[in-house]
């Protein structure tokens, strides 16, 4: 399963999700500003793991962390998935 | 003789070297943000210039790329939305790819404003790119 991270007003955030949506891949998206306050800030704590950086888009591709909207960083990470 | 003046939007001091009336505008060569003064009887005290929002960011983003010489990408319109939303919600123009709404992500956050869109080619939200 794919782990998207975004947040609402971020237009990067909205070309991932359509690019997974028009590849047809299954996709969890966690969008961080409508979660109530302590999953919010359990979100950002977890996204602060993967990057280091309070920034999204982040995907989730087979436990590795893509930041932005790099599309053959998508393509590649998913053709390699199992 | 130059007269120091400070930007409340990017928080940075700048130089100007022509003594201005009460309620005069300039540019913050900074930030690009519009700015009016309030006094001028020793140093320049200035405000944002009051404007609606959509024509304060639209203001600012186009002094901005105007003034570094940068332009804009085809989303340009999408990261203004977000940056609408930004101010609607937390009460200023915080970068919308951002989750942190603090001083330093006011656009142009200061990432770009230290130089980002050189070394990278553009901004984190994608919207002020390096000519060429």
């Amino acid at each position: 399963m794919v782990r998207l991270y975004t947040i609402s007003t971020c237009s990067w955030c909205k070309k991932v999700k359509q690019y997974l949506e028009e590849k047809e891949v299954p996709y969890e998206c966690v969008e961080i500003d409508s979660l109530p306050p302590l999953e919010e800030e359990a979100a950002v704590r977890e996204l602060m793991a993967l990057t280091g950086n309070a920034a999204v888009p982040v995907t989730v591709i087979k436990g590795e962390p893509i930041m932005g909207y790099n599309t053959d960083e998508f393509d590649k990470a998913l053709n390699n998935e199992d | 003789m130059k007269i120091k003046v400070l930007c409340p939007v990017c928080l940075v001091p700048f130089l100007t070297g022509e003594r201005l009336e009460n309620k005069a505008t300039l540019v913050c060569p900074v930030c690009g943000a519009k700015l009016e003064v309030t006094d001028n009887s020793q140093e320049i005290q200035v405000r944002k210039f009051p404007q609606e929002p959509q024509a304060e960011i639209r203001n600012r983003m186009d002094d901005f790329a105007r003034l570094k010489g940068f332009v804009f990408s085809e989303d340009k319109e999408l990261v203004t939305e977000g940056l609408l939303q930004k101010n609607e919600r937390y009460g200023d123009f915080y970068c919308p790819c951002r989750i942190e709404n603090i001083q330093e992500n006011i656009c142009p956050c200061l990432e770009t404003r230290m130089g980002r869109v050189q070394k990278e080619g553009m901004c984190r939200c994608g919207l002020f790119y390096k000519k060429g």
